[in-house]
């Protein structure tokens, strides 16, 4: 069927976090789909740390629940022990967080995606894009195939000429243990699509039974369970799969496996200091920018000098093994040094490596040339969602999978795209940012980003994405039904307490916010019957009433800009008065609408003005000539 | 860009002059126009009629014409108001039309609404990219050299502080798993001190005011105390009408003067008596809202003669203000009334005793003057900064949102993050500069973040 040059609708190329979600999205809706894989065994493998969420993350994982997606349900599934981050703040800037199996997650990733009707899946590499007409219409593989589609979308993560770096010691591979796609990343080159080069790392795993715990501090999961899935809107059985598994490995909180947090000693410092000049980083063997707020040890001893010790957290890999994270402890120091650093750490003194850390360095396609649909400018039909970006994380790239797959199967299907504001969602901040301003350092989402954090809590994104999944067919009708009745009594409970007066004088919604905790129980027992996720989102937006409305003020003032879109063939080298610098970035990045042309760093609001200016008189001409061929002039 | 609330500006340059215009347009200038006028607009009509602010008092009688859009110059509602040159009377009509909704209009806006609503033709249009342009160079250069001088080298450490505490606000809430060992804050300690500058920058408002229009010193005091005496040596010539006579100061005057760099206003007001005429009455109805509005009183008692408590009485005209000079005239001849006086003593005022037909006596009382000014912060010092009306509504902004950050626990700390952000934001729009990624830069260079 693959070889026999069947023209399919979506091509997805990598089978990451990105790749999973791009291809379930658009089988879903009844597209022809290959998901082509260099090995069908590493679906949905989780290269770094193995856990779901955290602050902004855990959002977005809510977000891509809200949208049709599939991690947070496999993230449910598959955890090991859950906790809900900053859970003493307020909830806006709450953030669920789960360890998971690495093994099982992808498993049951791999599971679900196999059962898809409209959904094949192939083991092959891709090694160059094919292009007619300047448009994307496949890739041909190792193997020679020409695979043919509709559009393709390109969710490479760190195998575009991925170069892994242990100390001296360098070699190919996207991932320890496996290949790198260095044609492709020519190919993209060939026809006009950039690259740069950044770096990341992770740490070295261990083997559980050569650790002695004894010393640590141990970090237990939340005594309740916060899920990243909303199980309140689905009918029992309506989850994907989730039978796969005899049930889930945490169903009650004592279910949960702990985690643990150790330190690095004086000796671990002085063990770093005197082989600092062995490490690629240092030794300017690695020209690829590493994100800042994942430093390997050695920059952590060298950028903050005053710290004593820094902090290691154990995470365990699974239930199916007794392999240990250090989650920490990213080097690229070679083997010998990374054991002579795990024994200078308390309890680790007789611990095994089992698998090595190691830095890879990669290609990215600065994001600034894709759409905010995540569609290539340069090469139509053709999308790019996840590192191949330029972020780094599981959420980030499934949520860009996702909203991928979304706009390419609105493009086959003549339908509007989907771009959400930033606003609505995490994955609107994420993906703005990205196509707007660019990255330099592997972007990572968290809540300060989002200039409207107070309205984008976890707990609400099922309703305030419900528009999205409505216009866009992404959840079944009868989810649809009950997120809109959930939203109706939220709005009414919402009503009534900021309608109903109180005892003391002014309204429930007063008392609420001056009593707090306090008069919860009072308070909702007035509402009468709301269940547990109702009253979460009342009480939210109840006690930030006043915060919300002033963000939602500064939308509408903002928000008119984002309403007025620029024309696709804008010519700025015509405008008069525009800086250089300005003129250079607004061609460059080609913004849809006045409002993210106002977010381009350097672009100021002179800058805005002027493009206001010229695309009045711009339309304002073209009207005219419309006008004289319409009527042209009598002579009489 | 229309849609939001209406922009209002004077039109005619600052300064003395004999008409000056102002204009508000955008939706809710009708409203607006009823609440003032207490009449429907009559389109396109120029009439006349007393300009009443949102307090009732009389600013000025004014011509005002009201356009419909789209005939207009903006395309819009717009309501034109000619009132008379004083500089005073446009800043409190202007600041009464922002009390009643309006917004300081931005550079070029006007025009700019006007094309945009397709008032202007297409040659018109490139005029109009010349002048936004010309406009925002003008406003950068501005800009700059505030940042340069003034007003950047008393915001930007106001800034940094902020961004700092910003950073660990963020850093406490984002990074909290990673970094445990971020500090503790005190909000109240740190944030008192930036708000207690940026409202003492807020305050040089009344100043530019000052420095601009002329300090107001009315001259007040019984009749025939030597108020106009004073007032003629101020001036240095004989313009006011002086007499034994009590009462020759009918109606009041006022004058211009300069003080070195500063200008003053100088008022002389009818002396102020129980009285049966009718006509006398109405001139110290007059000359009571001169003292009320005065920014410094001068109070002239005869200190040679009986005390004469009548003005004590009128408490109104001056208790509600904190500062004030008595002044004890007639020196030349045999005193009566010492400084030590009781009554001079409860008043509370700095007292000066002189002869006003001793040159080297209103010389002192000049120098004293200035001093005095200057310690009761209503002229600046000459190196002070001085903000405008745009950046007083912006300061106001930031002073507001520190205010309400500082009465937040650290619990709440996206609230706290939320109130600094916009008092971050209203200040950006000062100095004009983004502080997006300036925040990340400060958290990854402050913390060890990341597991």
């Amino acid at each position: 069927m693959v070889a026999a040059g069947k023209v399919w609708e979506v091509l997805v190329v990598g089978g990451g976090h990105a790749g999973c979600e791009a291809a379930n999205i658009c089988a879903g809706k009844g597209l022809e789909t290959l998901l082509l894989t260099g090995n069908l065994d590493t679906i949905a493998r989780m290269s770094c740390n193995p856990a779901i969420g955290g602050l902004g993350k855990g959002h977005m994982v809510r977000e891509i629940d809200a949208l049709g997606g599939l991690m947070a349900e496999n993230a449910d599934a598959t955890a090991l022990q859950f906790r809900l981050l900053n859970r003493s703040k307020g909830a806006a800037v709450r953030g669920p967080r789960a360890q998971c199996d690495r093994h099982l997650y992808a498993l049951r990733m791999k599971w679900t995606l196999e059962r898809m009707e409209y959904l094949t899946l192939f083991q092959d590499i891709a090694e160059e894009i094919l292009v007619e007409d300047c448009h994307a219409v496949g890739v041909r593989t190792q193997l020679g195939l020409e695979l043919r589609a509709a559009v393709t979308i390109l969710t490479t993560g760190t195998f575009l000429r991925g170069r892994l770096h242990i100390g001296e010691k360098q070699m190919d591979g996207g991932r320890l243990g496996d290949f790198s796609a260095g044609d492709l990343a020519a190919s993209l080159n060939r026809h006009g699509i950039s690259t740069g080069r950044m770096k990341t790392g992770t740490p070295p795993r261990l083997s559980g039974n050569s650790i002695d715990f004894s010393p640590m501090e141990r970090q237990d999961g939340d005594g309740k369970i916060s899920h990243f899935a909303f199980y309140d809107t689905r009918e029992p059985g309506e989850e994907k799969n989730f039978k796969m598994l005899p049930e889930p490995i945490v169903v009650r909180p004592e279910d949960q496996r702990p985690c643990f947090i150790a330190a690095t000693s004086k000796c671990t410092r002085a063990i770093v200091e005197a082989n600092l000049h062995r490490s690629p980083l240092y030794s300017g063997s690695i020209s690829g920018r590493g994100p800042r707020y994942c430093p390997s040890i050695e920059d952590k001893f060298v950028k903050f000098p005053d710290h004593p010790t820094h902090r290691l957290f154990l995470e365990p890999e699974g239930i199916s093994t007794d392999e240990w994270y250090v989650n920490g402890l990213s080097t690229s120091l070679p083997l010998s040094v990374q054991e002579d650093l795990i024994h200078s750490i308390e309890g680790l003194g007789r611990a095994k490596i089992l698998r090595p850390a190691y830095a890879v360095e990669y290609d990215y396609a600065p994001p600034t040339q894709l759409f905010p649909t995540l569609e290539s400018k340069i090469v139509p039909n053709l999308f790019c969602a996840g590192q191949i970006n330029g972020t780094s994380g599981y959420e980030e790239a499934a949520v860009q999978g996702l909203l991928a797959g979304i706009n390419a199967a609105a493009k086959l299907m003549n339908r509007e795209s989907l771009v959400l504001g930033r606003h609505e969602a995490y994955a609107g901040v994420l993906i703005d940012d990205l196509v707007t301003k660019g990255t330099e350092e592997p972007y990572r989402m968290f809540t300060g980003r989002a200039e409207y954090r107070l309205l984008l809590n976890a707990g609400g994104a099922e309703l305030r994405l419900l528009g999205a999944a409505e216009s866009h067919g992404l959840l079944g009708q009868g989810r649809l039904g009950r997120i809109r009745k959930k939203l109706r009594r939220v709005e009414e409970g919402v009503d009534f307490l900021e309608r109903e007066r109180a005892p003391e004088g002014g309204t429930l919604g007063n008392r609420l916010r001056v009593h707090g905790e306090g008069v919860v129980a009072e308070l909702r027992s007035a509402l009468g019957m709301v269940s547990d996720a109702e009253w979460e989102e009342i009480f939210y937006r109840v006690s930030y009433a006043g915060y919300l409305e002033r963000e939602r003020r500064t939308i509408d003032r903002l928000g008119a800009m984002d309403a007025v879109p620029i024309p696709e063939n804008m010519d700025y080298a015509a405008i008069r008065g525009l800086r250089t610098e300005s003129r250079q970035k607004l061609a460059a990045i080609r913004p849809r609408t006045l409002g993210q042309a106002g977010r381009i760093s350097g672009v100021g609001a002179a800058d805005v003005g002027l493009v206001r200016v010229a695309m009045e008189a711009q339309s304002r001409r073209e009207m005219k000539h419309a006008e004289v061929e319409k009527f042209p002039p009598v002579k009489i | 860009m229309g849609g939001d609330s209406p922009f209002a500006a004077a039109s005619t340059p600052g300064g003395i002059s004999a008409i000056a215009v102002l204009r508000f347009s955008g939706c809710g200038c009708r409203k607006i126009f009823k609440e003032i006028f207490s009449r429907d607009p009559c389109p396109r009509v120029a009439t006349f009629a007393p300009y009443r602010n949102r307090a009732g008092i009389h600013l000025d009688d004014v011509v005002v014409t009201y356009f419909f859009g789209p005939t207009s110059y903006t395309g819009e509602d717009l309501v034109e108001i000619s009132c008379h040159g004083n500089p005073s009377i446009v800043h409190r009509i202007l600041e009464d039309l922002y009390g009643r909704g309006c917004r300081p209009a931005e550079p070029g806006e006007f025009t700019r609404t006007a094309f945009l609503n397709g008032k202007l033709d297409l040659a018109q249009a490139e005029a109009v990219a010349d002048l936004i342009h010309a406009r925002s160079e003008a406003a950068l250069a501005f800009a700059r050299q505030q940042l340069d001088g003034s007003l950047g080298r008393e915001l930007s450490p106001q800034v940094s502080i902020l961004v700092d505490l910003l950073a660990t606000v963020e850093a406490h809430i984002d990074f909290s798993e990673e970094e445990p060992t971020a500090p503790v804050l005190t909000l109240q300690r740190n944030l008192d001190p930036v708000r207690r500058t940026l409202e003492k920058l807020l305050g040089t408002l009344r100043h530019r005011h000052h420095v601009e229009k002329g300090v107001a010193v009315a001259f007040m005091g019984a009749p025939n105390a030597g108020k106009s005496t004073l007032w003629n040596g101020f001036l240095g010539r004989e313009r006011a009408l002086v007499s034994p006579i009590a009462g020759t100061t009918r109606d009041f005057l006022e004058e211009e003067i300069f003080l070195g760099p500063w200008n003053l206003r100088i008022i002389d007001t009818a002396g102020l008596r129980e009285t049966d005429d009718e006509l006398e009455a109405l001139s110290m109805e007059r000359s009571r809202e001169k003292i009320i509005g005065a920014d410094l009183l001068l109070w002239v008692i005869d200190g040679s003669g009986p005390l004469d408590r009548a003005l004590s009485s009128r408490e109104e005209w001056w208790s509600h203000r904190s500062s004030g000079i008595l002044i004890l005239s007639k020196r030349d001849l045999p005193a009566t009334i010492g400084r030590d006086h009781p009554f001079l003593r409860e008043i509370g005022w700095p007292t000066v005793e002189i002869s006003a037909r001793r040159p080297e006596d209103i010389e002192s009382l000049k120098c004293f003057l200035i001093k005095y000014l200057t310690e009761k912060d209503l002229i600046p010092n000459e190196e002070q900064v001085l903000v405008n009306q745009r950046q007083a509504e912006h300061l106001r902004e930031a002073v507001a949102a520190l205010a309400v950050a500082e009465t937040l626990s650290l619990e709440k700390g996206e609230l706290v993050a939320a109130e600094l952000r916009r008092a971050l934001d209203a200040l950006a729009t000062i100095t004009g500069e983004k502080i997006d990624g300036v925040i990340l830069d400060r958290i990854f260079g402050k913390f060890c973040i990341g597991k």
